[in-house]
Order: C-alpha cells, then structure tokens, then sequence
C-alpha cells in the first residue's frame, strides 16, 4: 500500500492506479510516499484520471523524471505516466525544507 | 503535449496562464507595503482609530481588500482547478475580475486616505464589480464540485458560505460608502461591526478553514483531514458566525457571546486536525512558514477571546479596534504569509514543470534568511502597532509600521526572487531548445 492505495506489480515495476481517487491531496501523496520508499526500484508506473500538475515539482526536488504515454496507449480520459529515477537515493525527506 | 482536451483534463487547462494569478500576487505585494507605509507616516490615525475615513481606514482596506482578498483571488483562481481537476468556466472573466478589481482597489484606498467620497464610490463600484465576477467564476466551479462530490467536500462545504459572506460584505460595504455622503442608517457602529465580521470570518475565516483541510495536506504531503472531522468544524463555525451576526444585528451580547463560543470550539477542532496533519506529514521541515502560521493560530483564538470580552464590554475603549488588529493582522495577513511563503516558489516551480521547464529546486527559490527576516520583521511591527493600540500611544505604532514596511520590502524582494528565477528557467528552456531531462513522447516520435 502506498497512503490507502494499493500497490499493482507490472513486468517488475510497482504500478500505482490512481484513476478512481479525484480527492486532494491523497493521489499526490500515495506517488511521493512511494517514491520514498527504499525499497522502490528506478521505475514506477502511475495511472491518472487527470495531469497531475502539482506533482511534477516534487518529482523535480527527489531526482525523478516523468515520462507521459501517448494517448493510443491508455484508455480515454486516462493518463499513463512512466517516472524513472534520476539521481540516487536521497538520503531522506527529512533533510530537505 | 498532443492530448485532446476533450478527452483529459491536461495542465494547459488546470493552469491558468501565469500572468492572470501573478497580476493579483504583484497587487498584494504593493498594498502590502502600501498599509505598512500609512501605519508608520500616520501612527496618530492609527493609535486613536475610532472609525470613519483616514489613513487608518485606508490603512485597513489596503489590507483586507489589497492584500488578503487579492491573494484569495489569485490562489482561488490558480488552486481550485489544480486542486479538483475542474477547470473555470472563463479564463477571460478572470482578467476581467482585476481590470476591475485592482484598479479599484486602488481608489478605494486612496479615497479614504483623503476622505474623497466620490472617490470611494468610484472604488467601492470597481471593488464591487470584480469581486462580483470572482463569485460567479467560484461559485460555478463549486456546485460543479458540490455535485461530483458524494460526501461533504471542504472546498465547496466552507467555500460556498464564504461566498455568500463575501456578497454580503461587499454589500454592506457599499451601504456603508454611501451612508458617508448621505447619513442615513440609524446604526452605522452595527453596520461596520456586521460587515467586519461577515468579511472578516465570514469570508477570509471559512475560506480559510476550507482551504486548510486541503492544501496543507498538499503542502505537508499528509493525508486530509477526515470528513466527519470537517463537517463538524464547518457546522460550528457555520452556527458560529450566524448566532454573532445575530448578536450584532439585535443587539444581544449573549448572543454574540455565544457565536464567539461555538468559533473556538469550531476552531479547537479545526487545530486539532490541522496538529494531526502536521504530525504525520512527510514534510517535516517546513521552515518559518510554519511558524507564521502558528502564529496565526494563537492570534485566531486570542481574537475570539477578544470578541467574547468586547461583547461583554469587559475590554476597554480600545477593545473593539484590538479585536479587529488581532482578526485582520494577527490572524489572517500572518497565517497568509506563512502559506505564501511556501505557495508562492510551489506556483512557481508548476508553472515552470507544466511548461516543461526544470525548475530550481525549493531550496533555491526559497532560501530560509529572507524568510526569517521577513517573519521576524512581521512579528516585531505586530507587537509594537498592537502595544502603541493598546497604551495609545503613536510612538510604537510609528516604529511597528516602520518594522512593518522592512519586512514587506523584504518579502516583496524575496516573491520578485521567485518569479526572477522562474522567468530564467523558462527562458533557458525555450532558447536551448532542451525542455528538460523529462520527455513527452507523442504520437510523431513514437512512430
């Protein structure tokens, strides 16, 4: 579990779908705990109803970067976002502001 | 990006063009070191304030209107469709709403500093007529929310009653400008108190409240408040302002008494949830932003408490007006700032990531020394303006507003700061042609 959403496992990446969870802030929080686990490979897969503007920044400050799937690849109305680790583990939340 | 906005709702829509939100944070940073700059030039005014135009009414609105509503309509507008995944219905409306608004503001706050009453009506009719535009746009998107939503929602639960109470002091307001030429209201005392408190708490509190049990949880990266928890808050502080309102209006000081009452129980539950919050939060170092907006917090029950004994007639000649600089300066411009402090390089880096620019990091644009001068300068012009009120003395009011006006020039350097910074990321990005390490794969690349 990632905040109160399950963790789905696709060809060896942690999935998290988020498509049927529109209230604030629980979706942003389920990606970035995820994200702080570490446990968490270099890949994580994210299914959304909608682009989640405000998660990039957070993205940004833990050294991920997102990649967005064309619209043939998902459903209608969906978004499939690809995120791939690009620094290394920071050491934690903690020492950040 | 090549999705069809039909289908999903993309960032193009969520995010409003820049210049719409950062026209109303660029307002609030000039009224913000505009009410400053009358407190300290006019202490007199403000130490013996008992009401009626001057530089401390003006002082007042430059405030309430200038900075608190200004910012309200600038996150409201940014927020709320990023918040819900709802876009407004008129991203012209939007620019509408401050072609009116700011110039108007502007006015209005002129007006009273030089008691002109056409130039009041002149302002209250601009500040009218855009704050008139705001509520639709808001409304709208709140019943859409209202009806998605099958539980109670906090953002349209607290944020259609802040509405209504904005209607209603924006209408009182202008009864109010207007009595100024003519003199015909029988209680104008009840009427400023009525439109003070259905602004003050009616308005900015319950936005407040509704926006807390959301975005500090986005901010914090905590879980939300639970509903059972926001709805009981709502429904005290709902029956709250009604029973003072009615205090007021007939007169009763039990009545408002009882209103103060039911505020404090509303908000010890609300601080409660908002403790939790804080407490489970996976960010943990939120700097002095959170002191601000602890500080906040005291000075919201301290006002209640105030307002109890100002009911009961147990707070002196300058109670009423200490109860007003505890709501407006104490509670709400500290617990806005310390929120802006952290929106502000937030709002930034979004814009910046939507446009597919890599953003500075947090630490970059929003460094801890301007903040802390910032806040420490803000801490010190509250006690000394709030002790030169109290003695009537306009030799502390002078220093508060000089302490006061440092720390909105400082403030006002670091929000310039962000947006510098931002602006130079985004133009970086557009001249090397290299958006960002991030990609976007399209239908073209991918073929």
């Amino acid at each position: 579990m990632a905040g109160d959403v399950p963790v789905l496992w696709e060809a060896g990446a942690p999935c998290l779908d988020l498509r049927d969870i529109h209230t604030p802030p629980k979706p942003l929080v389920a990606i970035v705990e995820l994200l702080e686990r570490t446990d968490t490979g270099d890949t994580v897969h994210v299914l959304m109803a909608r682009d989640p503007v405000n998660l990039y920044p957070e993205l940004v400050e833990r050294g991920w970067s997102w990649t967005k799937e064309p619209p043939d690849a998902v459903g209608e109305g969906e978004l499939r976002l690809t995120l791939t680790r690009t620094q290394p583990p920071p050491e934690s939340l903690e020492s950040r502001s | 990006m090549n999705f069809p906005g039909s289908i999903l709702m993309g960032a193009q829509s969520q995010l409003l063009d820049p210049t719409i939100p950062y026209r109303y944070f660029a307002a609030a940073l000039f009224f913000h070191i505009l009410l400053w700059a009358l407190i300290a030039a006019f202490p007199n005014h403000v130490a013996f304030f008992t009401g009626g135009p001057g530089p401390a009414l003006a002082a007042l609105h430059s405030l309430t209107l200038g900075v608190l509503t200004m910012t309200a309509m600038g996150v409201s507008f940014q927020m709320l469709p990023v918040a819900t995944g709802m876009p407004l219905c008129g991203a012209t409306a939007t620019r509408g709403a401050s072609w009116f608004f700011i110039p108007g503001v502007a006015i209005l706050v002129w007006g009273m500093a030089a008691s002109d009453p056409s130039a009041m009506a002149v302002g209250g009719f601009g500040v009218a007529l855009g704050l008139a535009i705001y509520m639709v746009l808001v409304a709208e998107l709140m019943w859409r929310i209202l009806q998605r939503a099958l539980i109670f929602e906090p953002l349209s639960g607290f944020g259609l009653p802040a509405l209504v109470a904005l209607a209603a002091a924006t209408a009182l307001g202008l009864v109010l400008i207007t009595d100024g030429d003519h003199g015909f209201l029988h209680d104008r005392a009840g009427i400023t108190a009525l439109h003070i408190i259905t602004a003050g708490f009616g308005f900015m509190g319950m936005l407040v409240l509704g926006f807390s049990h959301i975005l500090l949880p986005l901010f914090t990266l905590s879980q939300g408040v639970p509903v059972g928890e926001s709805r009981t808050v709502f429904a005290l502080a709902v029956f709250g302002l009604m029973a003072a309102l009615a205090g007021i209006f007939l007169g009763t000081p039990l009545l408002m008494v009882a209103g103060a009452l039911l505020g404090l129980f509303s908000v010890s539950l609300h601080l409660r949830s908002m403790r939790r919050c804080l407490a489970t939060a996976m960010r943990r170092k939120l700097g002095v932003s959170i002191l601000l907006m602890r500080a906040g917090w005291f000075f919201l029950v301290a006002s209640l408490a105030l307002g109890c004994a100002t009911a009961l007639g147990l707070s002196g000649s300058q109670g009423f007006a200490m109860f007003v600089f505890a709501v407006l300066f104490g509670w709400l411009l500290t617990f806005l700032l310390g929120v802006l402090q952290r929106i502000l390089p937030f709002l930034g880096a979004m814009n910046a990531t939507s446009a597919g620019a890599t953003p500075p990091l947090m630490s970059e644009l929003a460094p801890e020394g301007p903040r802390r001068a910032h806040a420490l300068c803000h801490g010190l012009a509250l006690i000394l303006v709030a002790a030169g009120m109290a003695l009537e003395a306009p030799l502390p009011v002078r220093l508060g507003g000089l302490a006061g006006l440092l720390g909105a020039l400082i403030y006002t350097a670091f929000a310039l700061r962000v947006l510098w910074l931002i602006r130079r990321c985004l133009h970086t990005a557009g001249k090397t042609g290299k958006i960002s390490e991030t990609t976007e794969i399209t239908d073209k690349e991918k073929s």
